[in-house]
């Protein structure tokens, strides 16, 4: 009898843990990441007056977002930050353009000198692809040049 | 199909390095709190899910127009976020009258090492004097 009890003990066991309720909560606040994954480069054009992304020795730079709400990404105007002091900055163009890829790939500008903006909705880690140049008919100096653009998320 | 591959290829090691990359993220971009005081602070959480430690900015935005918000405050305005770490801040908005909302904005930035590419996520908060 008193085995028989043990058992019947034992075997209610598993029940009352089966009714257990694991509950798991969270909230999706809104939010944006950007990254820079990969540099661009300028590399200069045959004639001399051109430096730009797409030169031999040039490269895209590309931008990561993560969104996870309906948000803005604001290119900049793009500046010519950084030159050699040989060189007589004032009378260049500086332009950007971008084209995006996956959820993204509407998304497409042609080279500008003023800021420019696109929405983005909920999506995992996309890229876009930036390509940039400056322009000046007095040609350029030997020695390092940068261009900048700033890249905003906001909602 | 030589070409495809090495387009698959080419296309998967973006995405690797762009999940290895230099990266800033904040979280929430809107919110908006009650006050029974003349203060409301927020928390704001600032994301760097990149490989590298970051330099992190944050400032209060001027107003629309342009003048310089009064009793806001932004805490740490410089700091440093580890690799795949998370990091708070706080925002104060002070000098809530009864009944006014007032909207600010903060923009976190970063600066790629040795670099001029600035990364810069903007988000608005909003506070009510409630009493």
């Amino acid at each position: 009898m008193k085995k028989t009890l043990s058992i019947l003990v034992l075997a209610a066991l598993p029940f009352s843990a089966l009714a257990e309720t694991i509950s798991f909560t969270g909230s999706m606040a809104n939010s944006c990441t950007l990254g820079s994954s990969s540099d661009g480069a300028l590399g200069l054009a045959s004639d001399g007056k051109s430096l730009s992304s797409e030169e031999i020795g040039g490269a895209q730079a590309t931008i990561t977002i993560v969104s996870l709400a309906n948000n803005t990404i604001t290119v900049g105007a793009p500046t010519l930050s950084s030159y050699p002091s040989g060189y007589q900055s004032g009378g260049e163009v500086t332009k950007i353009s971008y084209e995006g890829t996956g959820l993204l790939s509407t998304v497409s500008q042609d080279y500008t000198d003023n800021e420019t903006s696109f929405q983005v909705g909920v999506i995992p880690i996309t890229s876009v692809l930036f390509s940039s140049k400056t322009e000046n008919t007095n040609g350029f100096v030997e020695g390092q040049y940068q261009i900048d653009s700033v890249i905003t998320c906001s909602p | 199909m030589t070409t495809f591959h090495s387009r698959v290829i080419a296309a998967v090691a973006v995405i690797w390095t762009a999940t290895a990359a230099h990266s800033i993220g904040l979280t929430p971009l809107e919110k908006e709190g009650n006050s029974r005081s003349d203060r409301k602070g927020f928390y704001l959480t600032v994301l760097n899910e990149g490989s590298r430690s970051i330099v992190v900015d944050a400032h209060v935005m001027a107003d629309e127009f342009g003048n310089r918000q009064r009793a806001v405050k932004v805490m740490p305005e410089k700091f440093k976020v580890g690799p795949k770490s998370a990091r708070k801040i706080v925002l104060v908005i002070g000098n809530l009258d009864e009944n006014e909302t007032r909207e600010v904005s903060v923009c976190v930035s970063t600066r790629k090492h040795n670099t001029n590419t600035l990364l810069r996520i903007c988000g608005d908060y909003r506070a009510f004097q409630r009493r």
